[in-house]
């Protein structure tokens, strides 16, 4: 009996190693354009074998089953395995003793990779450790059926604790399910964090082909190499940004921090176009980390999940010269944990077919829908607009004048009498003394841009063209204390009782976040205000991306708290009839969104990553009409021709006043911004990507390939598809000619 | 590259501040900042953008990796040479980053400089064997220089070959670890030349305070005060030298000429902790530092750009571990080497790196004019990129368009140039309206004698005159008007203040108001070419502080010192006394400060030969008033500002001590405070 396990187990191995014996690097043959084979684009998929594994112990049983889906569960362990019937590909939840006794891992590892539960727990001593299934001695209490799946009750006797995991199936979705009132923990030990099923797919070197998804600015692989170079530390993101509550952003001189994560997804693929799964994060999500290990990080695998915090280590300050403790949350965040696994087979099984999956899961949720029956026929342009900044002035302080409103309304003339006439317009420093000053006080308007019957000229004039003004505006910085702001009423403080006080990039001035709780309160008068100016629309910007918990006694909240506290500040907004235009929002603000502004175009390039890709775009478009980054500071044509690749809509910030005015402000990293310089450059850009994307405006994107390093070619919903030519050589494709740094759409017309 | 210590301070303080902007363009991991005209840092585009790294190098049979390289060298084919120095050899890629081969296996032990010659023979300092060898293209071993046996070289001096370069007669400039009389200079057949380019040891007060009171063996504990030794060397088209230097404070790029004299005399800012450089065709410099930050120069030393960052566990490409080599290829990409991650980091010009390079080249050449355009565009994209301004100031110059060249200079804060360009102008003036003031002053004059006349003998403004006199009699007026008496009769005038009240304390005191007013308008109004003073930065409480904390505690230093030693003098004399004695500055400087604007460099001493009689004057004055006011005799006197100095000096000791104590006590009860407020909880 037993050797016959192990003969079955050897012979998996043995196919494996055959299977896997070509290795896979990505240097190909087209070494001129070596810059096209980076990780700041996609690279093109090599020939990959088939992948198979369907070995299952016996001592797995069939727990429920779908159409397309089986898992199979060991009663005694909660160890999992999931077979997809599509391909008959089966993923390892755990790995089996036998996989891992003759791998360089230490014991911890070993348990780890068979365990269904890794646990991080506080000991007596404030210290922080680790657990698992085994080494914690752990039984499985109660093992039941649910009516989608089942319920497992596991203890963890080593370290007094309890939890229930529920596992569900429906259809090609497994969620994995722990609920917070069901965790039960001795009076000793207190959890940090909580992964479930970290090892699943895990995968050793490049054994098998493929890669893991991060979603890492627009989205990122990281491609299954054989040893190469090894890296430090994996890639932890934490969903919805740090919070600021509880600990400190570390910020670095003159860096650039990487990108947030603005969406709680993560994925695995085994054989590009055979087998992959996505995972989203449910519940639970406002306190988690997404992580994906490299081989080499540790282990010798490559694994990806999510760690859910349930009490974050801080240090409590009790000096003002540094010192103080290390301590960690006395209270444990109250959140379900559930991730959702979508399994992908066959022409789904790639970021592609992840993408698409997310779409559907937010269409579902009522993240995503179709408000716009408006056909539009071109592209629309972003204008930003700085009205006026703050700056110092001699002695005192004083608001420049960059933009003003009648300036900024010949502008916009000057721009539509070229043709150009889908226009959305912001305007940034409209309030008194100017963009960086006087916030949460705003009203009246700066002197300096115009007056109120100013406002309403420019406003007539738009809404003739049919361009629709926004304000641009946020809800979290709080620059100066007044009778809508005070300090000790209405700002954020940390769990440490301290102020939240966010470092400001060259700005030498103290700003506070402003509480949740509070930002309802401030709104509430700023409509009025609105009402009384004729504001009909807001670009938020901020409070879009920035979560955090609050320790304020007046006003505490969570994270989840504090995004529920957004999501009705900003459908307030719209029932009230106002546009709503957010800046880089994360997934929880999708809901009411009229135009996503900064959508991320690139990915944080960290080491590791081998590919970027359009995830987010390619589930956002046709949806949400989503605008590029300015393109102030890289005008260039590559950055054009990403625009076009990725459906984006171009952006740009602009003043009258030359931007050299504002080099004492704390806008001065808008170093080129007046508009007679870049006149030229706005029609030329905007033309060339408007010819381009304006025949899938209303599209989604279906399908993409990597024609060549540099060559990509999306393909549209509605049957056109764009071929992205990055290469200074033209390219050939079916006949047709795609010239040097330029793109050619295919079909309609 | 000098530059004072404060000025570094700054430059690191600003650098600190320019803290990670909103997303601009996140593509690279850090923000690239350029030199403005006051020297500090400031934004701009993304200059080089990072593309690709080269880490696992495959070779026909295997993937190879590097160990610990230490430097990277790139012909003008743009063949890459690395000095894998872990391996013990030199790995050579092509231009499209494949793998050629590598030599010296076997010969090189510790190969940490790699140097390739027109002729195609490759250099490598090997730090182990301590010599330099000669291959051909070929890898084969051609020649090898050991220690010079030379008596010149001295015979205690270390020979620790780390870097070479060959100039086109294949004489070797060798840098050598602690050799600090420069760098290494042997001909082609190893004879040693002499050495070429040394750092200067560095001098203070200090050490002159230690060498004159240190006994001997206190003085042999000291750290020897020797120049620090250059680090890494680059050679360019020219046969130019540059050496890199780590440590010092100025003078950290030295571009040598035949002579081994630096011939790079910039102001702009350079880091301390400089790995290595390079120099591209066009003679822009490049260097990398210990902490991954990436300059760039152009031929005369001013900073272009400057990015990059430590790799503390960021992981991202762009930023280095720990940087070993840098070069440069033929089309302007950097290829830096990190003897950490064992990899080499490609950079690629962006189009405005590209085009800065070509308005650098015209203008470089002579051709301002057509740089002008080019120029143009690059203030298009940044309108702070000063440098710009610079250039077209210069080419406007020498269309002779000194009104633009004047502005352009004021915007690039070009002393030198405004004040060519203003001297072309004020000549021009000069010449078109000479006969004018002529005429003018002849005019004015004349009818002054006319006015008197015509007043002596008709009467004529009597009024005006009895008004002026009623005017003078309001007792502020007339007080305030004191200040004029002074000048010419200081002795008396202290007297009057002291025995006949002839100043109120409430004249003093609005006189002490107009002083510091003055003191503004000073700084605000003085031509930029004489001064420093950065006026939007000002704030009132230092400049308040500036003015105000010396002369209070003169005032008070002086009265309490003079009390002891009999002084006569009351607290409010002495109160008095000092502004009335400060009358030739508040008198005059103003008018100077105005007039400057009319002078050029050429007569700078005009400018600060007044000043310096303005301070000798009011310096005299205090002089007088404490003599006066205290009734002392010379000898006196002398003592009395002494001491009151010195008074001075323990009272700001004083005010120091208390400062910090109070702090401390401060911070340790608000520290139990919160600690008492967290264990309650």
């Amino acid at each position: 009996m037993f050797n016959k396990k192990l003969l079955l187990v050897l012979l998996t191995v043995v196919l494996f190693i055959n299977l896997s014996c070509p290795h896979f690097s990505y240097t190909s043959n087209h070494i001129n354009d070596t810059e096209y084979m980076t990780n700041n684009y996609t690279l093109p998929e090599e020939k990959e074998i088939r992948v198979i594994n369907n070995f299952i112990p016996e001592n797995y049983e069939k727990v429920c089953e779908s159409e397309l889906l089986d898992i199979y569960i060991n009663r005694k362990t909660l160890q999992m395995k999931i077979k997809d019937k599509r391909t008959g590909y089966v993923w390892d939840g755990t790995k089996e003793y036998e996989q891992v006794e003759n791998e360089n891992l230490n014991k911890t590892y070993k348990n780890m990779m068979q365990s269904p539960i890794v646990i991080e727990y506080f000991d007596k001593k404030n210290k922080l450790r680790k657990a698992d299934f085994f080494s914690s001695e752990g039984v499985i209490k109660e093992f039941s059926n649910t009516s989608k799946g089942v319920k497992a009750v596991i203890s963890l006797k080593a370290i007094d604790i309890q939890l229930s995991v529920h596992i569900e199936l429906d259809n090609d979705r497994v969620s994995v399910t722990v609920p917070s009132n069901e965790i039960i923990e001795g009076k000793e030990y207190k959890i940090a964090t909580i992964q479930l099923y970290p090892f699943l797919g895990a995968v050793k070197e490049n054994n098998i082909p493929g890669y893991i998804f991060i979603p890492d600015g627009c989205g990122a692989l990281i491609r299954f190499q054989e040893k190469g170079n090894r890296y430090d530390s994996p890639y932890v993101g934490r969903i919805y940004g740090i919070d600021e509550g509880i600990s400190k952003k570390s910020i670095q001189a003159n860096k650039v921090e990487p990108y947030q994560v603005t969406i709680p997804v993560f994925g695995m693929i085994h054989g590009t176009r055979q087998n992959g799964f996505v995972s989203i994060v449910e519940s639970g999500e406002y306190n988690a980390d997404i992580v994906a290990y490299q081989s080499g990080v540790i282990t010798d695998f490559y694994w990806t999940t999510t760690t859910f915090v349930l009490r974050e280590q801080y240090f409590q300050p009790t000096s003002k010269t540094m010192g103080g403790i290390n301590t960690y949350q006395k209270e444990r965040n109250n959140n379900d944990l559930k991730i959702n696994y979508i399994l992908l087979a066959n022409e789904d099984a790639d970021y592609i077919g992840m993408a698409k999956k997310y779409r559907e899961y937010l269409i579902n949720k009522g993240y995503l829908y179709i408000d716009k029956d408006l056909i539009e026929s071109n592209i629309p342009l972003r204008l930003e607009f700085l009205g006026s900044e703050e700056t110092k002035w001699l002695f005192w302080k004083k608001a420049i004048k960059m933009t003003s409103l009648k300036e900024m309304n010949d502008i916009i003339d000057d721009i539509y009498s070229y043709g150009i006439k889908n226009i959305v317009t912001i305007y940034r420093g409209w309030n008194k003394g100017g963009l960086h000053s006087n916030q949460p006080e705003k009203f009246p308007l700066e002197r300096n841009i115009g007056s109120k019957k100013d406002l309403k000229v420019v406003k007539e004039n738009l809404k003739e063209k049919d361009i629709p003004l926004y304000f641009y505006i946020d809800y979290t910085y709080a620059y100066k204390t007044s009778s809508l702001f005070s300090t000790r009423k209405d700002a954020a403080r940390k769990i440490s009782g301290d102020l939240i006080e966010p470092v400001l990039h060259n700005l030498q001035k103290t700003a506070y976040y402003i509480s949740p709780k509070q930002t309802l309160n401030i709104s509430e008068k700023d409509m009025t205000k609105y009402r009384e100016y004729g504001i009909d629309n807001l670009a938020i910007d901020k409070t879009s991306n920035i979560l955090f918990s609050d320790y304020n006694k007046l006003a505490k909240s969570t994270r989840k708290e504090a995004a529920t506290v957004y999501q009705k500040l900003v459908s307030n907004y719209k029932d009230n009839g106002k546009e709503i235009a957010l800046y880089t929002p994360n997934q929880y603000m999708f809901k009411s969104l009229d135009n996503y502004f900064d959508i991320p175009l690139y990915s944080s390039r960290y080491l590791f990553e081998t590919d970027t890709v359009p995830f987010l775009q390619i589930a956002l478009h046709g949806y949400i009409n989503y605008f590029a980054p300015f393109s102030n500071y890289s005008a260039s044509k590559e950055e054009a021709l990403r625009l076009v690749e990725y459906g984006a809509n171009p952006s740009f910030y602009l003043t009258k006043e030359p931007s050299y005015k504002l080099k004492n402000t704390a806008s001065k990293y808008l170093f080129t911004s007046m508009y007679d310089d870049w006149k030229d450059t706005i029609i030329d850009q905007y033309q060339f990507v408007n010819n381009g994307l304006k025949y899938v405006i209303n599209a989604t994107i279906e399908d993409r390939q990597v024609l060549d390093g540099g060559v990509v070619k999306v393909i549209y919903s509605n049957g056109i598809s764009i071929i992205i030519n990055y290469t200074d050589n033209d390219y050939i494709y079916n006949g047709q000619v795609i010239s040097g740094k330029n793109y050619r759409v295919f079909g309609g017309e | 590259m000098r530059l004072s210590k404060i000025c570094t301070i700054i430059i690191v303080i600003t650098f600190m501040l320019l803290i990670n902007p909103i997303s601009i363009y996140a593509d690279p991991p850090y923000t690239t900042v350029t030199e403005d005209r006051n020297g500090r840092l400031v934004y701009t585009q993304t200059a080089y953008e990072p593309i690709l790294i080269i880490d696992n190098i495959n070779t026909e049979e295997e993937k190879i990796t590097l160990r610990d390289p230490e430097d990277i060298f790139i012909d003008k084919e743009d063949n890459i040479y690395i000095a894998d120095t872990g391996n013990g050899r030199i790995v050579i890629l092509d231009s499209n980053r494949n793998y050629i081969g590598s030599i010296g296996e076997g010969i090189l032990k510790e190969p940490t400089g790699v140097f390739v010659h027109e002729n195609k023979d490759i250099y490598v300092a090997d730090y182990r064997n301590l010599k330099v060898y000669k291959f051909n293209n070929n890898g084969e071993l051609l020649d090898s220089f050991g220690k010079p046996d030379s008596p010149i070289y001295g015979k205690n001096m270390p020979y620790k070959p780390k870097k070479v370069v060959v100039d086109k007669r294949g004489n070797l400039y060798i840098i050598g670890e602690g050799s600090t009389n420069g760098v290494i200079q042997l001909s082609s057949k190893g004879e040693f030349l002499g050495y070429f380019g040394p750092n200067s040891s560095k001098f203070s007060l200090k050490m002159l305070l230690q060498k004159k009171f240190f006994t001997e063996e206190q003085k042999a504990q000291l750290i020897k005060n020797i120049p620090p030794s250059p680090n890494n060397i680059a050679i360019d088209k020219n046969g130019i030298i540059y050496t890199s230097t780590q440590g010092i404070d100025n003078q950290q790029i030295k571009k040598l000429n035949v002579a081994g004299r630096n011939i790079l005399n910039s102001k702009s800012y350079a880091s301390k902790t400089i790995i290595a450089i390079a120099v591209d065709k066009n003679g822009n410099i490049y260097s990398v530092n210990q902490h991954g930050y990436i300059f760039e120069y152009d031929r005369q030393g001013n900073l272009l750009f400057s990015f990059g960052g430590s790799d503390m566990g960021d992981q991202r490409i762009g930023l280095l571990k720990n940087p070993s080599g840098i070069a440069v290829d033929s089309s302007g990409f950097l290829y830096i080497l990190d003897k950490d991650r064992n990899n080499i980091q490609v950079y690629k010009p962006t189009d405005f790196a590209i085009l800065v390079h070509n308005a650098l080249n015209l203008f470089h050449e002579g051709l301002y004019i057509e740089s002008q355009n080019l120029w143009g565009k690059v203030l298009k994209l940044n309108s702070s990129f000063d440098l710009a301004h610079k250039a077209m100031g210069k080419a406007y110059f020498k269309q002779q368009k000194y009104k633009e060249a004047l502005i352009e200079y004021r915007l690039a804060n070009d002393k030198q140039g405004y004040s060519e360009a203003y001297w072309e102008i004020r000549a021009q003036w000069l010449q078109a309206n000479l006969p004018k003031i002529i005429i003018l002053v002849i005019a004015i004059s004349i009818g002054r004698v006319i006015l008197r006349f015509l007043s002596k003998r008709y009467g004529f403004g009597r009024g005006l005159k009895r008004k002026m006199k009623k005017v003078k009699e309001i007792r502020i007026v007339s007080e305030l008007l004191l200040t004029t008496k002074f000048l010419k009769h200081p002795i008396d005038s202290f007297y009057s203040i002291k025995f006949e009240k002839k100043a109120s304390i409430l004249t003093a005191t609005i006189l002490y108001i107009i002083l510091f007013i003055e003191y503004i308008f000073v700084i605000s109004n003085t031509n930029f070419i004489f001064s420093n003073v950065d006026i939007i930065n000002l704030s009132i409480a230092t400049e308040c502080a500036k003015v105000y904390v010396p002369l209070l505690l003169w005032v008070v230093a002086n009265y309490l010192v003079s009390t002891i030693s009999d002084g006569e003098g009351k607290f409010s004399d002495v109160y008095k006394g000092t502004i009335y004695a400060l009358s030739p500055y508040i008198l005059f400087s103003g008018i100077i400060a105005v007039i400057s604007n009319a002078i050029t460099l050429t007569e700078k001493f005009i400018y600060h030969f007044s000043n310096q009689i303005i301070i000798g004057w009011s310096a005299l004055l205090l002089f007088l008033m404490i003599r006066e006011i205290h009734n002392f005799d010379i000898k006196k006197t002398f003592k009395n500002i002494f001491l009151t100095i010195f008074t001075m000096v323990i009272m700001i000791f004083i005010a120091y001590i208390l400062f910090v104590l109070s702090r401390q006590v401060f911070d340790f009860i608000q520290g139990l405070l919160q600690e008492v407020k967290i264990r309650v909880q």
